[in-house]
């Protein structure tokens, strides 16, 4: 297509002019609006609040190849923030729509859209994208994606962090007045696994107190929400996108509540109770997702320097922004280098996996884990073929198959329940078996 | 009507019906349709204000097709304003939409009552000159102006307006009011009717902890002379009497009671802020007086007369193990005491309105009550003038911000004025003309040190690397940086019609390392506050004194735990990575080595540290008076990630 002149005047300024403010090895060029145009795909996930933001965001920066990936169909109280969706959208894809709205407005933009899960994409996928944009709601989500990105990482024997292994992401989130912004340089900065702490718990409600002695319209929500329709419609699913699932709660829990003298359940209330509704407005999720796309064109073009690493925006009482240099967990069971365990000098290779089974940290993230030591296979589970012929090597000693180092090595781990490979640092106990 | 509750619903969450509703009242003036101004009135129209009319008296150019989301390729050469205000109606057909192709700065001129009509203008990408005069036309209408400003990777936001009364601050960490020191005589014969050391094991375990911390506390007084325990050693003694009455470890309820001991010894207090709104001289009441002012003197009336100086009850109480029967009766405890301080304030207020020859029923009993309900957390923020601003009233700040190593903000203020000031001067932005970047840079640097001298601060200098970044933006308007700007400015337009949440405050501060904020109350007291954070976030020297009060545990331990907070993570971060489990009220003041008298701040709030989860509830405003703020943004200069 041909440009239209001086349609990037204002984004030229900071492409093209040396500044003492830039990131390193920056250098002003016409080249990196071709770069930004044909070759930095970038990848959104979620075109909710934050996504149709993040898509706007960076075609107007002058990214040209955008993917965006969203299992999501558009819904009515989608639309007081979500503005590329339309009351006449209502049901459809989001990913879609999102992509044709800005496909539309932007001219010369490719968005690719994915109406899909993201688990339903494989690693080779994720793969192909220079920075992945998070525009997610779930820590689950996150930290699926985290697994997928941390899975690339490869280390030098000797820790060294091979840097071409790097997939940047920038991660937003938002709730009511409040939000964040990250950049995940995984290896280098914290991902979501060294930091998961910074997620805030669940909460959830004893069963026994909705049983017995509930006292809010929420308690009388949940009995209904978690207990009663499993009591009263057997074998049914309940599902809350059904407005008659949703009113059966509604009407029930009001029933309990008047029963207990409780005031208070309202139709709004149960869809917020059930559904964990985080309230959400468009001036927030235009502010983080903003940020967080300026991050994005800093990484691709080192036109400025970058932001180290997490930034909240607090706008509940005034507005309040801070950015904290959160740190790596050198012991980081997805980024780090290693995952340190100890074994024996004598543990055969058959200990150490019974080892990495019962270890609390790989908890539910391992089963029937494959085992290889700088490219080589130790053990592999299947094919049945390579199974059968590293089968040997179960009662070997562990040392003697990494070279004999007394001073361990790092092991690499594949299991069918991993997104990617887990890396182990072994070292040996000191103490010398004397059998 | 149940589609728009359906389409708000995530937002009526926040604000509920009567935010929205004035919401849906608010007529919003936009001055300047570029990607700032079009951003910020794009998130407001989404929001469902009742209308906007913006004027911009340009047209559609091919740089607006790269910057802005609001203009089309097929309007290009058209009516700028025009074409945004299209394509912001697609948005939200509900929202009446009108346009004026004109210059504001000639309307200004011409027709100074236009804006009279308007609740709130939204001032964008204006020159300091129109904006000194804007604002005076905006005071003497009463309309509320936010001036938003994106200037390459740097911008500012700021809030004009005479004075903006907080009823519902919301905020994020509401505190408990159980008067477990001072129990009403109702309380206290409900409290009697029950045994705390009743046999049953059942009931002994379903009493709500609220119920055994009176009797216990009522016990305490009675030995103690009527005093409530005070110092750690009787606070000490006070738990042991509450665990002494246990029939076994496993109990929920004296769990809660313990964990919630310290509120009889530290009921929530009235904060410095609230002592200035009942102390401001509006409380004296005249027939111009405003209704939150006739509702701040009936509550001054209140505490004075009817509550031995307490605030109105709010009624509300927390969740507490307990049987369903107990404590839906205590609750209704709680409510009817809170309505009876309703009926009093509303008795005051209606006196008030007597007085001043106002129909009595002119503030109804729901307004009051609201009231009331938020009486803890009512403020009042009232901000200077921009000229006032902009004299040299404000030398000796920015003299001292600037002789500080962290002071950038300040400089990027400087700058951010001196562009204006350049423009003025050679009818264009610097760095415009490649071939002239050089030279701007220079001009630019001579238009910095006039500015400084100005206003009356010598010997100071602004960073070369900044001067030369700012000529290098050359006025560039970036998109996520007007789309940053522009949502602030919204977000802040949002507070001030739904009436509930607190504007800009002077106690934001700086970040540290990606954006830096700086928010200025007024120039002579809180730049400092910006400043004063940026410090204590970054340099090591600084320590933090703390007082604990009312801990009864004042240890190595919990000292270095608000050190560890107060260092590296604000108030509002969730921070788990302590184990432990106590609970404290804090007092805790923190000094600046070397720092003057009024480099205090103080914190207090309610500190819980649960299972390894503990949260900053709430930082306390300082007590100064306020007058009138920027906030200003920069994108720039922060950190070098490894070359990928
Ligand atoms: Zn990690």
């Amino acid at each position: 297509m041909e440009e239209l002149q001086g349609r990037w005047h204002d984004l030229d300024r900071l492409l093209l002019r040396p500044g003492n403010l830039v990131g390193p090895g920056f250098e002003p060029c016409a080249e990196l609006r071709d770069l930004l145009q044909n070759d930095c795909k970038v990848l959104v996930i979620g075109a909710g609040g934050l996504g149709c933001e993040l898509l706007k965001d960076l075609a107007l920066s002058g990214f040209g190849n955008i993917d965006v990936i969203d299992m999501d169909t558009i819904d009515v109280s989608n639309l007081n923030r979500q503005f590329l969706f339309r009351i006449h959208d209502v049901g459809k894809p989001k990913a879609q729509v999102a992509a044709d709205r800005i496909m539309q407005r932007v001219k010369g933009v490719m968005v690719t859209a994915h109406f899909c899960r993201i688990e339903e994409k494989d690693v080779d996928f994720y793969r192909q994208f220079q920075i992945i944009m998070l525009g997610l709601d779930s820590l689950e989500a996150r930290s699926y994606i985290n697994s997928v990105v941390c899975s690339f990482l490869e280390y030098e024997p000797d820790g060294g962090l091979d840097y071409s292994t790097i997939k940047p992401m920038v991660d937003g989130g938002t709730e009511g007045f409040k939000g964040h912004a990250r950049v995940i340089l995984p290896g280098v900065t914290p991902c979501f696994q060294c930091t998961l702490w910074l997620f805030p718990p669940q909460i959830t409600f004893p069963l026994c107190t909705l049983a017995e002695t509930p006292r809010s319209p929420a308690h009388c929500i949940e009995y209904v929400h978690l207990i009663q329709w499993g009591q009263d419609r057997v074998g049914e699913k309940f599902d809350s996108d059904s407005p008659e699932h949703m009113k059966w709660i509604f009407e029930q829990a009001v029933k309990r509540a008047t029963q207990f003298c409780i005031s208070g359940v309202t139709y709004s209330l149960t869809q917020g109770v059930v559904k964990n509704i985080i309230p959400a407005i468009a001036s927030t999720n235009a502010i983080v997702s903003a940020v967080c796309a300026l991050e994005a064109l800093k990484i691709a073009t080192m036109c400025s320097k970058g932001m180290d690493n997490y930034m909240m925006y607090v706008g509940t009482q005034g507005v309040y922004t801070h950015t904290v240099s959160y740190e790596k967990d050198p012991n980081c069971i997805m980024c780090s280098p290693g995952v340190p365990i100890e074994v024996d000098c004598s543990c055969t290779l058959q200990e150490c996996i019974d080892t990495l089974l019962n270890d609390q940290r790989f908890k539910a993230k391992l089963s029937r884990p494959s085992v290889s030591f700088q490219g080589t296979n130790l053990y592999m589970q299947a094919p049945p073929i390579l199974e059968e012929l590293t089968r040997p090597n179960l009662r070997l000693s562990l040392l003697s198959l990494m070279g004999g180092n007394p001073s361990g090595g790092v092991l690499n781990i594949n299991d069918k329940k991993l997104h990617g490979v887990l890396r182990v640092r072994v070292s040996f106990s000191k103490e010398m078996d004397t059998t | 009507m149940a589609q728009r509750n359906n389409k708000y619903d995530r937002q009526l969450r926040i604000w509920g019906d009567h935010g929205q509703a004035a919401l849906e009242h608010a007529s919003v003036c936009l001055l300047n349709c570029g990607p700032t101004g079009s951003e910020a009135l794009k998130n407001l129209v989404l929001g469902g204000i009742g209308s906007f009319t913006i004027v911009d008296p340009s047209r559609v150019e091919a740089a607006d097709l790269g910057n802005n989301f609001l203009v089309s390729w097929e309007n290009l050469g058209q009516s700028k304003a025009r074409s945004v205000c299209a394509l912001l109606q697609e948005l939200n057909e509900s929202v009446g939409a009108k346009f004026v192709e004109e210059s504001p700065e000639a309307l200004l001129d011409s027709n100074p009552s236009f804006f009279a009509s308007f609740t709130l203008v939204i001032a964008t990408q204006m020159p300091e000159k129109a904006l000194i005069k804007l604002d005076e036309t905006c005071r003497q209408q009463r309309v509320m102006l936010l001036v938003a400003r994106s200037y390459g990777l740097a911008g500012l936001v700021r809030i004009c307006i005479q004075e903006h009364d907080v009823i519902e601050s919301k905020p994020d960490n509401p505190v408990d009011d159980l008067r477990l020191h001072k129990p009403w005589p109702e309380l206290k014969r409900f409290v009697d009717q029950f045994d705390i050391d009743a046999k049953d094991q059942l009931e002994h375990q379903h009493i709500p902890f609220a119920i055994i911390l009176v009797k216990v506390a009522e016990e305490w007084k009675a030995a103690h002379g009527g005093r409530l325990p005070s110092g750690s050693k009787e606070r000490a003694e006070f738990k042991a009497a509450v665990r002494a009455r246990k029939q076994s470890d496993d109990e929920d309820n004296y769990k809660e009671a313990l964990a919630s001991a310290y509120k009889v010894w530290a009921p929530p207090t009235i904060s410095s802020e609230l002592h200035s709104v009942l102390d401001d001289s509006a409380v004296e009441i005249h027939s111009t007086s405003t209704d939150f002012w006739i509702l701040v003197a009936a509550l001054k009336m209140f505490m004075a007369n009817d509550a031995d100086g307490d605030l109105p009850l709010d009624g509300a109480i927390p969740d507490m193990h307990s049987y369903t029967d107990y404590y839906i009766r205590l609750q209704k405890v709680y409510q009817d005491r809170a309505e009876a301080n309703v009926s009093a304030v509303e008795a005051n207020v209606k006196s008030i309105l007597r007085k001043i020859a106002r129909d009595s029923l002119s503030i109804s009993r729901s307004t009051i009550k609201q009231f009331c309900k938020n009486a803890r957390n009512l403020r009042v923020l009232r901000y200077r003038t921009l000229a006032d601003e902009f004299s040299p009233l404000a030398a000796f700040k920015i003299q001292r911000l600037l002789a500080v190593e962290e002071s950038s903000n300040v400089e990027i203020y400087i700058l951010l004025r001196a562009v204006d000031q350049f423009a003025a001067t050679y009818n264009r932005y610097p760095g415009i003309f490649d071939r002239e970047l050089e030279q701007d840079v220079l001009r630019l640097k001579a238009i910095c040190i006039n500015l400084l001298n100005d206003i009356g601060v010598n010997g100071a200098s602004i960073s070369e690397d900044l001067i030369s970044e700012f000529c290098r933006f050359g006025a560039a308007e970036i998109h996520c940086v007007a789309s940053v700007i522009g949502g602030i400015a919204s977000q802040e337009a949002i507070k001030e019609p739904s009436y509930t949440m607190q504007l800009n405050r002077h106690h934001q501060f700086c970040s540290c390392r990606c954006i830096f904020v700086l928010i200025w109350q007024s120039l002579c007291v809180s730049i400092f506050g910006a400043l004063y954070t940026n410090i204590l976030f970054k340099t090591p020297e600084v320590y933090a004194h703390i007082m604990l009060e009312h801990s009864g545990c004042f240890n190595v331990n919990l000292i270095l735990l608000f050190t560890y907070v107060l260092t590296y993570v604000h108030p509002y971060t969730a921070l788990c990575s302590i184990t432990g489990s106590y609970a404290c009220v804090y007092n805790i003041e923190v000094y600046i080595k070397g720092g003057r008298d009024d480099q205090v701040s103080t914190y207090h709030g309610i500190h819980p540290i649960v299972n390894g989860n503990c949260r900053f509830l709430q930082r306390e405003a300082c007590p100064r008076k306020s007058c009138s703020e920027h906030l200003v943004l920069r994108f720039f200069e922060v950190y070098h990630p490894p070359t990928v």
